[in-house]
């Protein structure tokens, strides 16, 4: 355990941590983050906690006069500079932060946040060192990076294997290599999930298993790419992100219109709409030149937050509460930026001052809206024609014909409005063209190829939904509180190929799954567990458990119950009684749907904000912008996957068709069964489990009609004939154990 | 791993950590070690330099939430200085510019006194209305607060921010932050646990949200576990038609195997986790029923809860179920009354709703007090903002109502260390304002963490760079509320 302890910190804390050769210090990786946690509070961009008037989160500020200095009346015996460069004993910070002077001792004795010896040790030694400076890296530009020249590189299938390759080498001195590939059967299965959100059906993996060219693997992807699944797929991770729901939220909680934004994202991904367009529509659509009726539909996206048509709420805090929303989802989704931090007063840690927060908020309010209503649908709307002609009215944006004025809020507070500001991007990040002064200027920022953030922020958010955790472990946050990327080199590499491919989303991802990194096998030894127990070496492929949605469609695609139908109104499953009740205290009633309604896919499942669909775990709130992953693993979890009648349904639906396609034998049918959900045959002895249970059941339910009927008929399906009810059951009963199984439950 | 359950650490870990004391332990270091497959990593440090630096006086909380905002005038805070100004408009220089909802924003500011009669109880001398005359038998075990206040007027956001110390969604409330705090204590029950009571003659709705007990960006484990009345107390606790117990029995000895089997291919400890949780379920499967079936609790204990007690959902059944999960070792339990919202027909309404809620809420706490669970249980009762003075309607026709006040409102606390038997705080003559020792929800927050041994200032948890506290960058704990 120690060792393990030990070979972690060389690995990952910063060099300085490591033994003899120090590594040299990188002020952006190995200081910023310490200056940022410990003292901008005080020293930072945040005008009114500062103290001193130092700012240490300037180059001015760090490397300037001390104030005793600047105001010439310095006691001589001390530092006149914050931080001279090379020099300890004439640095006031190394001073400071080992003074047994208490009052000057800095973090202050009674503050939250304290040093540790070794972050002294590395601020004094960055000083000695000559004390090298540069920006936040995710402000600078992107570069364009090349991939670097690595030995044996037969492993590598493309240039991001060499960075990944180049990585593992430097920083395990090559004690540790890439793991093998994975089979084809773990191949094909990894890759439909992550593409499609659907796993492959028998036939496909035989196909790809007999498939010897070549070019296999690669027309695999061409044709996952191809399939409308895929647009789907990516849809319902947007869906999430973007805080979509079918009803307002708060008390009433009316329904809305928002499917056809739904349906319109869909049909961006699967169309391919270059990514800067996809941010374009969004933010700006209805201002493009001739904007077509999609991209003012797709400015939903900016309507998607809850709106509270509480009674004796005001409506205009009700509707600057909204602005406050466009601005979080905004500078959350496409820029990485903690904007919100800036509502109150200037960033903490961030170079963005409350200022800047009511330039970006004067963009989104000028709305033609009122912050009321208790309909589901409030202006100004988009009429709209579905397919079957018939009229729909969906919210989007329109800017009132006289830009409302915006203030700067006091505190934030709605009722505290001060000076009057115009809209604006953020003054410290790069000033690139934003014109004109509305949305469509921001828009422009946001997807100008020189802005720093957004390609950086889209590909960390593609490579998350590939490789199951983003190159920048903080996904919401690329400032400086954030986590730097594992590997620096190759995001910029990605984001920068992005922007050359004019925004190619199924390129970039083509690119990314046909990696040997891809490619690995998620088998991993306990030593390297030991090591690299985050896999940031990504020296195995991760192994995660699906979304709770992913869990349903496969469920249902495995037992033949899933209905492929593009788009529509949302639909309502199963789902437990009295959930909708008890939030509404009896108001609103679920009525659950019939038909093909019960079976389509997760993203068409009607989404009550005030009570998400019960069987959906670990999914956002939607009551704002999330981009995070979130993967638990409670009993909680475990009692939907065994008992919710969705998953009963399977079950015997599973066990029909195993018994009807699988063979005239138990151990076929099983086995048929086995591959079908998990993608490869059984071994020996798990065939042996399950036919053994297979046995013990019969037993019980062909004593058991009732118990048999019950479980053979679960769900609206047809009923199977009673003769085969106990059969029937009984193979449900295995078929469950299936469908839970970890290997089903997880992306391998 | 799940930190509701703390005790299936694996032990060599534990070992390994010196941490081999069950009961209170961090839930924030189990997670760190147990699970290498979570996204966001707690900050064990800040954990330990927050929890248990204080000796803790409470060892869980019962919080007995009352939505929609209780009347204090007509309960609690007694004026009978009203009684000569009643239809006066209340004076500007008390208003004081005061925000009203726009329900009430248009009409006449006018002065209503309590029709209710009001008394001293107990040694303390407290006064309480006619309305609640259980709870008035046991003022001198109640520390009642007069003066709370808040920053929001409408339910949403006020309900919002004294849950999650903040107006917005998005933030891990109070439950949450305990149960992450300080783990849990039973290995086959979550260790927070939320029940929304349904009463049959309701006065008025007033919806709640899942967010008010979700963890926000604190792991999602960490979310209350909603108790529901009826077949499935727990969602999908019941095995399918057609399965019984032995059936599941066996499918899940099938799955521990085959996934077992799994794990030497793969050597993803995930796996190992997986099969707990499973396990984990299946007890729940037999604990659950077993804590909310009630039929193993004499007929002297409903009683005590009063006739409602018998009807599953009711108030007055899940403060027995607050009972036997604080028996059970449940670190945070948190019931949710709603009705309180007596915008019209206060007089008749507030009278039912007391009637559903007054003997049950008193009737816990005794019952906790008899079995020696009070002095460790701290138990907190109140709503979101309070009613103000002034009148809402026609006055003078049963009809009326009082609009929301959150410039002082009334709860009441026992147990866990705080004071038996005070009144604390008092409002000026009207029953507007706080006259002296107001006590800010970010105060009660810091109040309340406290006593369970936590300093509010220390307790964070770093998300998109900052560290969050429950108290945001405010609060003082009240010493005078302390025992």
């Amino acid at each position: 355990m120690l060792a393990r302890m030990l070979a972690i910190a060389i690995l990952f804390s910063s060099p300085a941590a490591a033994s003899d050769p120090a590594p040299t210090i990188n002020f952006d990786r190995d200081i910023r983050p310490i200056l940022a946690d410990a003292c901008f509070t005080c020293h930072g961009p945040n005008s009114e906690k500062r103290k001193a008037h130092l700012r240490l989160d300037l180059r001015e500020g760090l490397f300037g006069p001390t104030r005793d200095a600047a105001e010439a009346n310095r006691d001589t015996s001390l530092p006149s500079k914050i931080v001279d460069p090379g020099h300890i004993e004439t640095s006031e910070l190394a001073r400071r932060i080992t003074t047994g002077r208490e009052d000057d001792l800095m973090p202050p004795q009674d503050g939250p946040r304290q040093l540790t010896g070794k972050e002294r040790d590395l601020l004094s030694r960055w000083i000695a060192e000559g004390a090298s400076w540069s920006n936040h890296w995710a402000f600078e530009p992107i570069r364009a990076t090349e991939p670097p020249a690595v030995e044996n590189n037969s492993w590598c299938r493309n240039s991001i294997d060499r960075f990944v390759l180049a990585d593992i080498k430097e920083r395990t001195q090559g004690s540790i290599r890439p793991s093998p590939q994975a089979d084809k059967r773990t191949l094909i299965r990894r890759l439909s999930l992550d593409l499609t959100g659907l796993p492959p059906t028998r036939e496909e993996v035989a196909a790809f298993i007999a498939d010897s060219t070549p070019a296999a693997y690669e027309n695999l992807v061409d044709r996952l790419l191809a399939s409308p699944r895929f647009g789907e797929h990516f849809a319902s991770t947007w869906l999430e992100v973007a805080r979509y729901a079918d009803s307002n939220g708060f008390q009433l909680d009316p329904d809305r219109t928002a499917w056809p934004w739904r349906d319109w994202v869909v049909e961006s991904f699967n169309n391919n709409l270059p990514y800067n367009q996809f941010i374009m529509d969004q933010v700006a659509g209805d201002l493009e030149p001739q904007a077509t009726p999609n991209q003012i539909l797709a400015t939903a996206f900016n309507r998607n937050h809850p709106i509270n048509g509480e009674g004796g709420a005001d409506i205009e805090e009700s509707r600057i509460g909204y602005v406050h929303d466009r601005v979080d989802a905004t500078s959350t989704v496409f820029l990485g930026l903690t904007m919100s931090c800036a509502q109150c007063h200037d960033h903490k840690y961030d170079p963005i001052s409350q200022r800047d927060y009511y330039r970006m908020f004067a963009y989104f309010n000028s709305i033609d809206e009122s912050g009321g209503g208790e309909k589901g649908d409030m202006p100004p709307l988009l009429d709209f024609k579905d397919k079957s002609g018939k009229d729909l009215k969906v919210m989007v944006m329109h800017d009132k014909d006289q830009a409302r004025l915006t203030h700067l809020l006091e505190r934030g507070a709605w009722d505290h409005p001060k000076d009057t500001v115009d809209p604006g991007i953020p003054s410290e990040l790069p000033a690139l063209s934003s014109e004109p002064a509305n949305r469509l200027g921001l828009a422009r920022w946001i997807t100008d190829p020189a802005n720093p953030l957004a390609a950086r922020v889209a590909i960390n958010r593609l490579w998350q939904q590939i490789f199951g955790l983003g190159l920048v472990r903080t996904p919401d946050n690329f400032g400086v509180q954030g986590e730097r990327p594992t590997h620096p080199e190759l995001l910029d590499y990605l984001a920068h190929q992005f922007i050359e491919s004019n925004w190619d989303t199924k390129a970039m991802l083509r690119l990314m799954v046909t990696s040997a990194t891809y490619q690995q096998s998620s088998a991993c030894s306990s030593s390297l567990l030991e090591l690299d127990p985050e896999n940031r070496l990504m020296a195995r492929a991760p192994r995660f458990r699906l979304a709770a949605e992913v869990l349903r469609d496969q469920a249902l695609f495995a037992s033949g119950l899933l209905i492929e139908k593009l788009g529509g109104p949302p639909v309502k499953p199963y789902h437990p009684s009295g959930v909708w009740e008890d939030v509404s205290f009896g108001r609103l009633k679920y009525v659950a749907g019939a038909g093909e309604d019960l079976y389509r896919r997760s993203l068409y499942t009607f989404w009550r904000r005030t009570a998400p669909p019960a069987n959906m775990f670990d999914v956002s709130q939607r009551q704002r912008c999330s981009v995070r992953v979130i993967r638990t693993n409670t009993p909680l979890q475990s009692l939907t996957l065994l008992n919710d009648p969705t998953y009963a349904e399977a079950s015997a639906a599973l066990a029909e068709r195993a018994i009807r396609d699988g063979g005239f034998s138990d151990n076929s049918r099983l086995a048929w069964a086995f591959e079908t959900v998990v993608c490869r045959p059984p071994s020996e002895s798990e065939l042996h489990v399950l036919s053994s249970r297979l046995a013990s059941l019969r037993v019980y339910y062909s004593s058991h009609a009732a118990e048999a009927q019950s479980a053979s008929c679960a769900g609206a399906r047809a009923d199977p004939p009673a003769l085969q009810h106990s059969e029937i059951a009984s193979y449900a009963g295995v078929m469950s154990v299936l469908l839970n199984l970890d290997e089903a439950l997880s992306r391998e | 791993m799940d930190p509701r359950f703390l005790p299936h650490l694996d032990m060599t870990r534990r070992q390994f950590l010196g941490r081999a004391s069950s009961g209170v332990g961090s839930a924030a270091l189990a997670m760190m070690l147990a699970d290498s497959a979570r996204a966001f990593q707690p900050d064990a440090s800040a954990i330990e330099q927050a929890v248990q630096v204080i000796a803790p006086r409470a060892k869980r909380v019962i919080m007995l939430t009352q939505a929609g905002a209780p009347s204090q005038i007509d309960l609690f805070d007694h004026k009978p200085g009203l009684l000569a100004r009643r239809g006066e408009l209340i004076p500007d220089s008390v208003r004081m510019g005061q925000r009203v909802t726009t329900m009430t924003s248009g009409q006449a500011q006018k002065l209503l006194p309590s029709q209710f009669k009001f008394a001293q109880y107990g040694k303390s001398g407290a006064w309480m209305s006619e309305l609640v005359p259980h709870t008035a038998k046991i003022a001198d075990d109640l520390t009642i607060v007069k003066t709370v206040f808040t920053e929001q007027i409408n339910h949403a956001p006020a309900m919002t921010f004294f849950q999650t110390g903040h107006q917005v969604p998005g933030r891990p409330c109070l439950g949450a932050w305990t149960v992450y705090g300080l783990g849990s204590e039973n290995r086959d029950l979550p260790g927070f646990v939320v029940m929304v009571s349904k009463d049959v003659e309701r006065t008025c709705d007033q919806p709640l949200y899942e967010h008010l007990w979700s963890a926000g960006f604190l792991p999602a484990e960490l979310q209350g576990v909603k108790l529901r009345a009826g077949r499935d107390p727990v969602l999908f606790l019941q095995n399918p038609d057609g399965v019984p117990r032995e059936v599941r029995r066996e499918q899940l000895d099938d799955l521990a195997q085959l996934n077992a089997a799994h794990h030497d291919v793969t050597g993803d400890p995930q796996i190992n986790a997986r099969i707990a949780q499973y396990e984990l379920a299946f007890r729940m499967q037999m604990s659950v029923p077993d804590l909310v079936g009630l039929t193993d609790e004499p007929q002297e204990v409903f009683d005590l809860y009063g006739p409602a007690s018998r009807r599953p959902g009711s108030y007055a059944a899940n403060c027995i179920l607050a009972r036997r999960l604080a028996e059970r070792g449940v670190r945070f339990i948190q019931l949710y009354h709603v009705g309180w919202d007596q915008h019209r027909h206060l007089p008749e309404q507030l009278r039912i709703q007391c009637e559903h809620t007054d003997q049950p809420s008193a009737a816990l706490i005794t019952d906790l007090k008899r079995r020696g669970l009070l002095d460790d249980t701290l138990v907190i009762w109140g709503g979101e903002f309070g009613r103000s003075p002034v009148g809402q309607g026609d006055i003078d026709s049963p009809d009326h109502g009082r609009d929301h006040h959150p410039r002082c409102f009334t709860m009441w606390m026992a147990g866990g260390g705080v004071k038996p038997g005070i009144s604390y705080g008092e409002t000026d003559e009207f029953g507007f304002n706080i006259a002296s020792g107001g006590v800010h929800v970010h105060d009660l927050h810091a109040t309340i963490l406290k006593l369970l041994g936590i300093d509010h200032e220390r307790f964070t948890y770093l998300y998109q760079g900052r560290r969050f506290r429950l108290t945001d960058v405010s609060g003082n704990v009240i010493p005078d509320l302390l025992a």
